[in-house]
């Protein structure tokens, strides 16, 4: 390996985990959970509140589960269900995606988005 | 061009198609989306120092058109275009400079690869939260491409010179 590679390598991972660490430091606990097919908001639930549903995404379905302040997806009838493996998302920002289903679920601290979804 | 070279490309554009069928038969390991080794990138760069910048180009787009026919679908196909030209951008950009050895040039393509993947994800999703993912994939990327890169150096060792 010559020297422009290892700085490469090291300017990468550094700045991944700078993202990273900062997210963690600034996150603050989710209050709602905003569905979105297609780019359009179609759910925003309360996290607070367990619930089950099932999203009609474009060409499939998944279920959200919302349980104890978190919520992930159980269930996926796409061919990856990389969602059904992505961990349970509880802090403002994260995110699960469908991406054959065009589904994202993101959690919100409940201001901005919330009222976004109202107007909808 | 000669019958040893139509031999080849072919050669190496079935290899890149068998390599990317194996990889989508691995169970997914990671749970974040677009994570993956990218064993086919180890076809692009051998072709790429083998056989230049052009016919390592070729041989990605129609390995990349020929793979979505056979096992994929055309949503796939548009963001494995995304994702092989933006990552061959990258590549033959640090190739250039004459800087980088083999697996730096494999680093710089596995991270622009999915970098160019959210990319397209947040237009076709219509939505920027997926850049939620793109930390985990640099490091990601940057680790499988690391290792596609040594694995590549160490076949073009082994390959009989032309």
């Amino acid at each position: 390996m010559k020297k422009a590679d290892k700085i490469l390598i090291l300017a990468v991972l550094t700045a991944a985990i700078v993202v990273l660490g900062f997210r963690r430091i600034t996150r603050s606990p989710g209050e709602r959970v905003i569905v979105r097919v297609d780019g359009q908001v179609t759910e925003n639930w309360s996290l607070k509140e367990d619930r089950e549903a099932v999203i009609e995404g474009k060409g499939g379905r998944n279920t959200l589960v919302i349980s104890g302040g978190t919520a992930s997806v159980t269930e996926a009838d796409c061919p990856d269900r990389i969602c059904v493996h992505e961990r349970p998302i509880r802090y403002s920002g994260e995110t699960i995606v469908c991406l054959p289903h065009r589904v994202v679920v993101t959690v919100t601290g409940g201001t901005e988005e919330a009222l976004d979804g109202v107007v909808q | 061009m000669k019958s040893k070279d139509v031999a080849e490309y072919g050669l190496m554009v079935a290899l890149a198609m068998v390599l990317s069928y194996l990889e989508a038969q691995m169970p997914v390991f990671f749970a974040v989306p677009g994570m993956k080794l990218g064993l086919t990138n180890l076809v692009v760069l051998i072709a790429l120092v083998r056989r230049g910048e052009k016919s390592a180009f070729c041989i990605n787009v129609v390995r990349i058109v020929l793979t979505a026919f056979t096992f994929g679908s055309m949503s796939a196909m548009l963001y494995s275009l995304a994702g092989g030209v933006v990552s061959f951008l990258a590549m033959i950009l640090c190739r250039r400079s004459g800087k980088f050895s083999l697996s730096g040039i494999s680093v710089a393509g596995g991270v622009a690869h999915n970098a160019g993947q959210i990319l397209v994800a947040m237009f076709a999703l219509e939505t920027s939260r997926l850049i939620y993912y793109l930390p985990f994939l640099m490091i990601s990327g940057t680790a499988a491409g690391l290792v596609v890169g040594l694995i590549g150096g160490g076949l073009l060792q082994r390959l009989p010179k032309q």
